[in-house]
């Protein structure tokens, strides 16, 4: 019994040392991102309790809003391996809310978020999206997964409920899967192929063999197809090479990068396609690195998650090209500024070092602007109205002035932007030379 | 032991001790959809389903101690078929179908793994859900990694699925309930406790353990095929292998050597998995020690700290009830 | 073919250094311990703190060497801890209830390592002098993965040395094959256990702190490499050390195979591989029925 109690104090005291440790240690990526965990998740556990705005009570009392609050549901995936994506889109959404909260609101109420976790499951999904619809929230954002939103979108529609989704990227969710309840702000993986397959035709023109990478799934095989399909119109004298598709569960990538390897890429007229995100995404490169794959590519072309991918590999990341939505040097606008200028001023997020606002930030932002204004412009909450107003109004985004294809998809640039490691930045590699390709390219074919 | 029970008691005793839990859930069956939101009735219908799931996988575990880890590879393949036929075929007829065929996956599966035993037969049974899975997120005719959408279940409403999982549930549970205490089920139980005597005695263990497997992997497919019905979409996620701890937990927690473990364990789970759901880690560490706790702790689970104090109150003089097979060395 | 054989038995012998702590567990206490995938994240993350404050730029190599031993010996540390606490309990239960005690104890470990580190992704960056490869034959191999296979073979024969020749390794081998006499004889059986499971978790903890500069940090690395490193030990005969060698460096090898000349049996290569296996000898390739081989 004594012998035990030593044991659970050495183990108390132990574990003290290691908090002590985590909030002192590494810089700027654990301390007070436990405090942005601790503020998402009570506000994910307080059900159906609405979750206001971080500087809740101040702004109220001194704008004086009319009505009742104005409740918007946020459901994403909060918790477990994607968590950190959620977390993000969610920093984002709240940003917006702040903003015009701090400006009276919309339609002189005041707004709150009511975030739910949906937990990478369809059916977590099914639940919240029924417990928004009893408690009368007919707006909703949020969404990481493809998945969700497709389990989502039979409820939207029975229930006459809106979803912007933030994340998702899945082609089918405004094509074969398209419902006139969902709108898709993220570039798809079809915008970010186009845009891919654009600039293989131009600035990397003279990459002559395309390699590709992505995990072991439907929709890394289907990127890697279409890719090959565009890749024949936007430059003819290009072909692809060499593929390998790696399982989620893989944890040894040698032997993938050895059949890369196989087909001698040169490094003055190879290309690489890196269709990975994630922990998957960091590991095969770190497996990559000693054996020297990504400098056998002129050009190594990623996509969503590059801050991520960058953040986790510090000074020894390749340079990488990254193609997704958004990136925050890219665009000079007064709204990037003030999300940019909003963004710093808040705790750094655990575990990522970041220079601006990742894109999963903006995302989330740029989601709730569609909302916002859309409420503004319908002059009404109403289903109806906001979803005439989203389909017809062009608003204000980090990315310029924008507005939904008739497809339901946010006809915003793609943009192009490169990191590479660098030992003299103080978060470890440094982003440059952006580019972007606009919604009359990536949406026309 | 538990099972010694019924065979003390007259046929009408283990009548009541059929009706006597039925009738609380058929009674909750009744109620809910009157006082509870949509959202709450879905809680509810995956709390049924899980209840089916779990019970039917007691029979792998508290009867014949056969530890599969790849019981959500047969929910799975329920919740599959009625994702791939859901236009074409009638529910009722479907449901048969989904059951049917996970029962026969299951029994080609139990050919191959009944050689092992033990925590090996756990590990090929892991492996095998496991592999589905990876299958899954790259098969495009199952839709990849996102599934397959937009299930209906013909006609019938929001409420209509409600009472068509709880009727199934409940018709499901009665048969599981007849099976258990079966000669069947009781030489299932038989086997766990000693297989080398039995097959002495002349029994063909292989096949009442190929039985067991067979059945479990029916009740999984039934309750797949009713997922499907109640969230509209099947994701290869639905046989991720985390899926298969979830009714080895309830069991645990619900307490194994009881009939009605399973049903508390899948209560009391799925609403603690409720309420944990969006506390990054936290929801990890809450359940981990839940499941220690009750290992430790409360061997005989929920129903047999009930059982226990129940006979503390009484002062009966009955020897307390050891610690089941399955968690004793 | 030389190629795909070099990485094989380099990924192998990673596996190794996961598998042996689980299989010299079990063959002392007979658990089969998920919660070894949680001390094998541990070990990484420690590494990754211990280094994380120093520059960006380059990682000396004496420092990654003492935040590897390091990382290693705190992990011990807590795997006494919870020897002491927790298993001590848990070796009172069945062999499938104890599977179940230390999944519980897994997912208490990770939900600890999101609550510290999130889920971002992390790494660590290669030593110096050991991040870049060397050409073997016309094959190319990472100059690191050389120094885990070398890691790898000091282990196995010190494992060996000690089980065999040490009368410590005499206990144990005593322990193992009949826990009851010995403690009729007069053997502190508690304290072998507490020393063997140190061991098996210092082990784990070697394994996550080498492999840190070949994985993307997350906590679910936890459950990721232990599935794996259960089909080694299985595969290999429980308990057995040299089975465990044999089994990962064939899975290694497999795999590798699989990817070069079959790549839709990359991932499930392992699980086909068991199965079949577990036909042919139910008891694994090193039968030892009898503790620790």
């Amino acid at each position: 019994m004594k012998k035990q109690r030593i044991t659970l104090a050495a183990l108390a005291a132990f574990s003290l040392v290691l908090a002590a440790c985590s909030s002192t240690g590494a810089s700027n990526d654990t301390t007070s991102s436990s405090q942005s965990v601790e503020t998402s998740s009570s506000s994910v556990a307080s059900s159906s309790e609405t979750q206001g705005s971080t500087d809740s009570g101040t702004s109220s009392a001194a704008t004086g809003f009319t009505g009742d609050p104005l409740k918007i549901g946020f459901l994403d995936t909060m918790t477990g391996a994607n968590g950190n994506v959620g977390q993000l889109n969610l920093q984002g959404a709240q940003i917006a809310v702040d903003q015009w909260n701090a400006q009276g609101g919309v339609l002189g109420r005041k707004i709150e978020l009511v975030v739910k976790d949906e937990e990478l499951s369809p059916e977590k999904t099914v639940q919240h999206m029924r417990e928004f619809a009893s408690d009368k929230i007919n707006l909703i954002t949020g969404f990481t997964s493809s998945s969700d939103v497709l389990a989502a979108k039979p409820l939207a529609e029975q229930n006459n409920q809106l979803i912007v989704t933030a994340g998702a990227t899945d082609t089918s969710l405004t094509t074969t899967q398209h419902s006139k309840n969902v709108y898709e702000v993220a570039a798809n993986v079809h915008m970010m192929n186009v845009a891919a397959a654009h600039l293989a035709g131009t600035d990397w023109k003279d990459a002559k063999v395309w390699d590709g990478v992505a995990y072991d799934y439907l929709t890394g095989h289907d990127a890697w197809d279409e890719f090959g399909t565009l890749l024949k119109t936007e430059n003819p004298s290009a072909k692809t090479g060499k593929s390998a598709f790696v399982p989620f569960t893989a944890t040894q990538n040698t032997p993938f990068i050895n059949s890369l390897l196989a087909g001698n890429p040169s490094p003055a007229s190879s290309a690489l396609y890196y269709f990975m995100y994630g922990g998957g995404a960091v590991q095969f490169a770190k497996q990559a690195l000693p054996l020297d794959l990504f400098s056998q590519y002129k050009y190594v072309v990623g996509f969503a998650g590059g801050e991520e991918f960058s953040s986790a590999l510090g000074a020894e990341g390749p340079h990488t090209y990254f193609i997704h939505d958004y990136f925050y040097q890219a665009y000079d606008n007064p709204v990037n500024q003030a999300f940019i200028d909003a963004w710093k001023k808040l705790p750094p997020t655990q575990g990522l070092k970041l220079a601006g606002p990742h894109e999963w930030t903006e995302e989330g932002y740029t989601a709730m602007l569609a909302y916002l204004n859309a409420i503004k412009t319908a002059g009404s909450t109403d289903t109806d109205a906001v979803r005439s107003a989203l389909s017809t109004i062009s608003f204000e985004s980090p990315m310029g002035t924008v507005k939904f294809d008739p497809s339901n998809i946010l006809a915003a640039p793609v943009t192009m932007w490169q990191c590479k490691g660098d030992a003299s930045a103080e978060i470890g590699y440094s982003c440059f030379g952006s580019e972007s390709v606009g919604p009359e390219v990536t949406l026309a074919k | 032991m538990h099972a010694v029970l019924p065979k003390r008691r007259g046929g009408e005793a283990r009548a009541v001790g059929l009706a006597g839990p039925l009738i609380v859930i058929v009674i909750a069956i009744v109620v809910i959809p009157s006082i509870a939101s949509g959202a709450t009735m879905f809680l509810m219908e995956q709390v049924l389903i899980q209840i089916l799931f779990a019970t039917s996988t007691n029979f792998l575990f508290g009867r014949s101690h056969m530890p599969s880890f790849g019981q959500a590879a047969f929910f799975g393949t329920g919740a599959y078929t009625v994702a791939l036929w859901y236009s074409y075929i009638p529910v009722a007829a479907l449901l048969v179908l989904a059951m049917a065929f996970s029962a026969v996956c299951s029994a080609v599966i139990a050919a191959v793994s009944i050689r092992t035993r033990g925590i090996i037969f756990a590990n090929v049974t892991l492996a095998l859900g496991q592999g589905m899975y990876l299958l899954a997120v790259k098969t495009s005719w199952v839709g990849g990694e996102n599934g397959l959408p937009g299930i209906s279940a013909g006609s019938l409403s929001m409420h209509g699925i409600w009472y068509l999982t709880g009727g199934v549930v409940v018709a499901a549970i009665a048969v599981c309930w007849v099976i258990y205490h079966s000669p069947f089920g009781i030489t299932l139980q038989a086997l766990r406790e000693d297989p080398i005597r039995l097959e002495f005695l002349g029994v063909r263990v292989a096949r009442y353990r190929l039985a067991a497997f067979t059945l479990a992997g029916a009740g999984a497919g039934l309750a797949g095929g009713l997922f499907a019905y109640t969230s509209g979409i099947v994701t290869p996620g639905t046989m991720y292998w985390t899926q298969s701890g979830y009714p080895i937990l309830m069991i645990l927690v619900g307490g194994m050597g009881f009939f009605w473990g399973p049903v508390v364990g899948a209560v009391f789970v799925t609403l603690l998995l409720n309420e944990l759901s969006g506390h990054p880690g936290w929801d990890l560490i809450i359940l981990g020690l839940v499941l220690i706790g009750v290992l430790l702790f409360a061997p005989r689970g929920l129903l047999g700290l009930v059982k226990s104090g129940w006979q503390r109150f009484a002062g009966s003089a009955e020897r307390r009830d050891p610690v089941p097979e399955g968690i004793a060395p | 073919m030389l190629g795909s054989i070099f990485a094989g038995v380099g990924d192998g012998f990673l596996l190794f250094l996961i598998a042996s702590g689980l299989t010299l567990i079990f063959g002392v206490m007979r658990i089969l311990n998920f919660s070894h995938g949680g001390y094998f994240m541990l070990g990484g993350y420690f590494v990754y703190q211990a280094v994380a404050s120093g520059s960006p730029a380059s990682l000396p190599l004496p420092l990654f060497v003492v935040a590897v031993l390091g990382g290693a010996l705190l992990v011990g540390a807590v795997g006494i801890a919870t020897e002491r606490l927790i298993f001590r309990k848990i070796y009172q239960l069945s062999d499938i209830a104890s599977l179940l005690g230390t999944f519980g104890l897994l997912l208490v470990i990770e939900g600890v390592a999101e609550v510290i580190w999130g889920v971002n992704p992390m790494s660590v960056p290669f030593p110096t002098l050991l991040g870049k490869s060397i050409v073997i034959g016309g094959v190319r191999v990472g100059t690191y993965s050389i120094v885990l296979v070398g890691v790898g073979i000091v282990v196995a024969v010190g494992l060996w040395v000690l089980l065999r020749k040490t009368p410590f390794g005499e206990r144990a081998r005593a322990v193992a094959e009949d826990r009851y006499v010995c403690e009729l004889a007069g053997v502190n059986t508690a304290l072998v256990s507490t020393a063997v499971f140190a061991l098996g978790t210092v082990l784990a903890g070697l394994g996550g702190a080498l492999a840190t500069p070949l994985i993307a940090l997350t906590p679910d690395v936890a459950t990721a490499f232990i599935i794996e490193a259960f089909a080694i030990v299985i595969v290999g005969g429980l308990g057995s050390i040299s089975g465990a060698l044999i089994a990962a460096i064939g899975f290694g090898v497999a795999d590798s195979l699989a990817i070069t000349y079959y790549p839709p049996l990359s991932g499930v290569i392992f699980f086909i591989l068991m199965f079949v296996v577990l036909l042919v000898r139910p008891q694994g390739l090193v039968n030892n029925a009898r503790g620790l081989a």
